[in-house]
């Protein structure tokens, strides 16, 4: 029996974790994917290369997970037996992940939008934040990085997302921590989706 | 793109000009000796910025100078 085996490239098969960011969706002046010098695993927050508008998503009970569901018609013929087409009917691109930060950011972003007023502290008044609930989604945008097959970033950024989790948390006195459900659904148009990742060292 | 940068401008103090925004996702801050700072932005004298940006750092709210000019 000859001894097969296929070719592969033993370095692009990966794993790892992948760091989320969220920022206000803005028509106008939207927040854009950080500059390619910026290297991998920095601050997405820091001004000139990055966006002060970034902000990190947090602890994760599980990770992120990166979702690219296609639902599809086939088109079939009497005279073959497999489809002769295949439309596309929807695309939903989504990330989600289980938030493990138990903040008032953090339902914010669970709960698909709201305002935190946070009132300073006085010499006579304790300092309060106060998270209130908006009722319609709130638009934002979503970006996420990785590293690529060559040890580069891999940057993903989708430029309006709203966040549509059923969000579920449980207050337990050992069992688990309370987490918050968070899913990102894509709703720019899909050529605005960004993915972008480095290939070489400058120079 | 917006950027930080010093608030150290020769603004004098009671004069308007200094625009600052809360960063996302906070809505607004408030406190007794500053006027509220939305996440719009909101335009303050050199004593409220001092004010504010102190009261922001106790209160771990991130404050961004916008525009000293």
């Amino acid at each position: 029996m000859v001894d097969f085996v296929p070719r592969y490239v033993r370095a692009n098969v990966l794993r790892g974790q992948a760091a989320l960011w969220i920022a206000p969706f803005s028509a106008t002046a939207p927040v854009t994917i950080p500059q390619d010098t910026l290297a991998l695993g920095g601050d997405w927050a820091v001004p000139v290369t990055g966006n002060v508008l970034w902000k990190s998503v947090g602890a994760t009970e599980s990770g992120v997970t990166m979702r690219f569901t296609r639902e599809t018609t086939d088109i079939t013929i009497e005279e073959q037996v497999n489809p002769v087409d295949v439309a596309t009917n929807t695309l939903d691109p989504r990330v989600e992940a289980v938030l493990a930060e138990d903040t008032l950011e953090t339902m914010v972003t669970a709960y698909g939008g709201g305002t935190i007023t946070a009132v300073a502290k006085t010499p006579t008044n304790p300092g309060t934040s106060q998270l209130t609930i908006s009722s319609e989604l709130t638009h934002l945008t979503l970006g996420m990085e990785a590293v690529n097959n060559k040890g580069f970033w891999r940057r993903v950024v989708f430029p309006d997302v709203l966040s549509v989790a059923e969000v579920e948390t449980s207050y337990r006195r050992a069992e688990t921590q309370r987490l918050y459900a968070v899913s990102f659904r894509m709703v720019n148009p899909l050529s605005e989706l960004i993915i972008k990742e480095m290939t070489a060292l400058a120079g | 793109m917006a950027e930080e940068h010093s608030s150290s401008s020769s603004k004098s103090s009671g004069k308007k000009g200094t625009r600052v925004r809360t960063v996302f996702p906070v809505g607004s801050f408030e406190g007794e000796n500053f006027p509220t700072i939305t996440s719009e932005g909101t335009e303050l004298n050199q004593t409220e910025l001092k004010a504010a940006q102190d009261a922001a750092a106790e209160n771990d709210v991130q404050l961004v100078v916008e525009d000293g000019s």
